[in-house]
């Protein structure tokens, strides 16, 4: 059982690491607004966006994003 | 699916509307024209992916998509004096910070952001979609702010200055403190648990310099918690001590410093238990309780400040040569000024010049027209409708509307606020505690003295108010969220309080109980000799040029018909009594009954309408307008009447409309031409003789009345000084959400009571388990962990309450 005079260190190591990666990530504005970037990652970019935006809109040919 | 839904809204479609627009590959149909052209508009921006992900409708859009007025604020936020107030300045760009109406979920902040970013000029645009705030940057010199805004309106979304309190500044701050302590709090017992775990179950074959070492290691987790995270726990308790009411927060930190320092002994003498365990959950759990009730009573927060804008005071001032725009702050007393039809008049003052028809309804709460001329005195608030006005300044601080403000603040500091319930247990709670523990202590001193400090400790620790301090908050954090979802914006905790143990409800009668604008009603035809032209249509075209709440209500009427109408040709006014003028090569008149008596010289026999319309030889049609009671109105005060709580209307308006409309509605008591203080005395009178009084008023002569009640709404739609004195605000067209609020409050009030017996319930069942030294430190740590986690479940079933 001596083993856990190294492995508990090495552990309360790690954890002291992870809350200092909490400390940072609440300081610099990531937990101001958890709605929002939850479902960014459904939006396309506006790149192919603003291609298909850009010919004439013709009737019978819409964007093939259908949901 | 929902084919007789409107695509954007989701309200129903009228019948003959056709209009639809394609969205995804397939035709959608639209309820409106303002609907309809913001679909249009999101369509090509290419922006459809909003109508895919998003997760609530959006608002209706009623009438014009941006009205004249709106428009002029906006121009008038362009202004350099105006912008210093909201904006800071980088080398060549400004950045403010705007509130937003209409923005429902992430995909309409998503569309915001997109749809600003491709307009030139815009450096940066975030919205945060929990707060409805859109922090702007953008270049000053290549575009407009008004460019901007005037482009969101077009999307339906409105984005204004806001007034910005120092609270809402300083709870950013808080919340990020708050969430460090929860994740500091949360990794140290995870830790702590194990090394607990491995405590009790390893303890039989563990060596002692083992034991000691994992007491060692978890000292060494558990002071960072005690020291730091704990910390908001031992304020709370110093200063309600020192206020002389001790709250749940003086146990609390009495049991966390005392477990903590006997653990700490326990672990350096190598003797009795250690706790460690029990004092990092502890923490946990109470800090994500007080979180919670952050960050709910600041969202409700936030979102009530949205609602008072920042408007630009700024006024027209006549100077010898010319006439400038100043902000009002740059007034003197003995200035002239320059009112244009449809502006608000931002002092006290005298007309020098002209004559025309102002809206008091900032005194009155009636938007009748009421007819000033020459050196008649007029105050801040008064809107001008059709003539341009000359004012000379009387006075500008001690204004009219500041005198009623003043009255609102006196109402609200003399109002008293209801002991929290859960204080008052608390109060009991200590004092039987600190009895208890004490007598537990001399017991044991006299029986076994080795054991008085261990036994004394496990009963500080079993009853330690863990669940019954998060028993009221996580309950009204659920009620405050769920209030939110129904429609009601709650601004302060004790409006759920107050609500459940209301007796009547008062309403203001225009803007409240009524729509607050004249709607005609009905179009009488006398005879049918108009057949080529609707007489609605030569109305439309006479006023299509006054601004006048009459002409507006016709014109409005005309819209919505879809009817067309020519230009008049010749128009003369008679202002207040009608306008004449050319509809395709023919003269005709609209006006007052006494106008069109007088124009066609005839004697008695002129139908009585509110406004006539008539030929060169007779009268063709009559129109009735009035200003129409709410749809969901009589619901309401019948669902009130059902749950056995009386009703009232209080107004400014004359005692004949007012009771008129209370029989209508079934309203059990009226009370007429009632200046702001008199509501306010009214509602005073029924307090003392015991009643509970909830007000709901919009104007700011509602404003004394909405502080002096037990509880108060305001409308959405109303002005800024009533939202600011009311407890909580409601948003959107329908009333009904005022009785599903006053269920929820009830419902509120049962949880809390049954989270309150629960946790008072446990305390008092471990309680002799420790008394006798029969309690083992894990066996209170999982009972008190279980207990809290029970009573944040029940009050998250408030959320569940059905409307």
């Amino acid at each position: 059982m001596a083993i856990i005079y190294v492995l508990i260190p090495i552990a309360i190591l790690f954890v002291f690491v992870a809350i200092g990666v909490f400390i940072w990530a609440v300081k610099s504005d990531q937990f101001d607004d958890l709605e929002r970037h939850g479902t960014s990652v459904l939006f396309d970019d506006d790149e192919p966006k603003s291609k298909q935006a850009a010919p004439p809109k013709s009737p019978n040919n819409p964007p093939n994003d259908k949901p | 699916m929902t084919d007789s839904r409107c695509f954007h809204c989701h309200e129903a479609i009228p019948d003959n509307t056709d209009l639809t627009v394609d969205i995804l590959g397939q035709p959608r149909h639209m309820c409106c024209l303002g609907c309809h052209a913001v679909a249009e508009s999101i369509v090509e921006a290419g922006l459809t992916d909003y109508y895919k992900h998003r997760s609530d409708v959006a608002d209706k859009i009623e009438g014009e998509l941006v009205p004249t007025a709106l428009r002029e604020q906006f121009e008038q936020l362009d202004l350099d004096v105006v912008q210093d107030e909201f904006c800071t300045v980088e080398v060549d760009s400004k950045e403010a910070l705007l509130s937003l109406d209409g923005v429902r979920c992430a995909a309409c902040a998503w569309l915001i952001e997109k749809h600003l970013s491709r307009q030139a000029g815009v450096v940066r645009a975030t919205v945060n979609s929990s707060t409805h705030r859109l922090l702007l940057r953008w270049d000053s010199s290549t575009t407009k702010l008004s460019a901007l805004l005037l482009s969101l309106a077009n999307l339906g979304y409105q984005a204004l200055p806001y007034d910005q309190d120092a609270e809402d500044s300083s709870f950013l701050k808080q919340k990020k403190n708050y969430l460090i302590r929860i994740g500091l709090s949360a990794l140290a017992s995870m830790q702590v648990m194990m090394f607990a775990v491995a405590l009790y179950f390893g303890v039989l074959d563990m060596e002692p310099h083992q034991q000691a070492y994992l007491r060692w290691v978890s000292l060494l987790m558990a002071t960072p918690v005690i020291l730091y995270a704990a910390l908001p726990f031992y304020f709370s308790a110093a200063t309600s001590i020192k206020a002389g009411h001790p709250n749940m927060d003086v146990p609390v930190s009495l049991a966390l410093i005392l477990a903590f320092t006997a653990s700490a002994y326990a672990t350096w003498q190598h003797t009795g238990e250690v706790y460690f365990e029990s004092i990092s959950m502890f923490t946990f759990f109470l800090l994500l309780g007080r979180y919670a009730e952050l960050v709910a009573r600041h969202k409700a927060n936030a979102r009530a400040a949205n609602a008072v804008k920042l408007l630009p005071a700024v006024v027209h001032r006549v100077s010898s040569e010319s006439v400038e725009t100043v902000p009002v702050k740059q007034l003197v007393v003995g200035d002239l000024l320059l009112l244009k039809p449809g502006e608000t008049l931002a002092v006290d003052g005298d007309i020098e010049k002209g004559n025309s028809h102002v809206d008091l309804s900032v005194l009155t709460g009636e938007h009748a027209p009421i007819a000033k001329g020459p050196s008649d005195p007029v105050f801040a608030g008064t809107i001008n409708l059709d003539q341009p006005l000359y004012v000379r300044v009387t006075e500008i601080r001690d204004t009219m509307v500041a005198s009623i403000v003043r009255l609102q603040e006196q109402a609200l500091a003399s109002r008293s606020r209801p002991v929290v319930f859960a204080d008052k247990v608390a109060r009991y709670f200590i004092v039987a505690l600190l009895v208890v523990a004490a007598l537990t202590a001399t017991f044991w001193w006299h029986y076994q003295p080795e054991h008085a400090l261990w036994v004394t400790l496990a009963v500080l620790v079993a009853t330690c108010p863990c669940a019954l301090s998060l028993a009221t908050p996580t309950a009204i954090t659920s009620g405050i969220t769920r209030l939110g979802a129904s429609g009601v914006i709650a601004k302060t905790a004790d409006v759920l309080e107050n609500l459940a143990t209301i007796d009547r409800v008062a309403f203001d009668k225009t803007g409240t109980l009524t729509h607050g604008q004249l709607q005609l009603t009905e179009v009488h035809l006398f005879g049918d000799k108009l057949k080529s032209i609707p007489p609605l249509a030569v109305a439309a075209a006479l006023e299509s040029h006054a601004n006048h709440p009459l002409a507006e209500a016709i014109i409005r009427k005309a819209t919505t018909e879809q009817l067309i109408w020519s230009t008049a040709q010749n128009l003369q006014a008679v202002a207040g009594f009608g306008i004449t003028g050319f509809v395709d090569g023919k003269q005709y008149f609209l006006g007052s009954r006494s106008y069109i008596a007088k124009q066609l010289n005839l004697a008695n026999d002129v139908p009585s309408h509110r406004v006539l319309l008539a030929s060169e030889h007779e009268a063709i049609a009559g129109f009735d307008l009035d200003d129409t009671i709410k749809n969901d109105a009589h619901t309401l005060i019948t669902k009130l009447h059902e749950q056995g709580i009386q009703t009232a209307v209080i107004s400014g308006d004359q005692t004949s409309h007012t009771e008129q409309l209370a029989s209508s509605l079934n309203i059990q008591v009226a009370a007429g031409a009632c200046s702001p203080k008199d509501k306010q005395s009214w509602v005073a009178a029924r307090q003392a003789e015991g009643e509970r009084v909830l007000m709901i008023g919009d104007g700011i002569n509602d404003s004394p009345v909405l502080a002096q009640s037990n509880a108060s709404i305001a409308i959405a739609t109303g002005t800024d000084i009533a939202k600011r004195s009311a407890d909580a605000v409601l948003v959107g067209e329908r009333l009904t959400p005022i009785v599903t609020a006053i269920n929820i409050a009830k419902h509120t009030r049962r949880i809390i009571r049954q989270n309150l017996a629960w946790a008072l319930g446990y305390n008092l069942v471990v309680l002799p388990l420790a008394v006798s030294g029969m309690l083992p430190p894990y066996i209170a740590v999982v009972g008190m962990s279980a207990s809290s986690l029970i009573v944040v479940v029940n009050a998250m079933r408030i959320e569940r309450l059905k409307s």
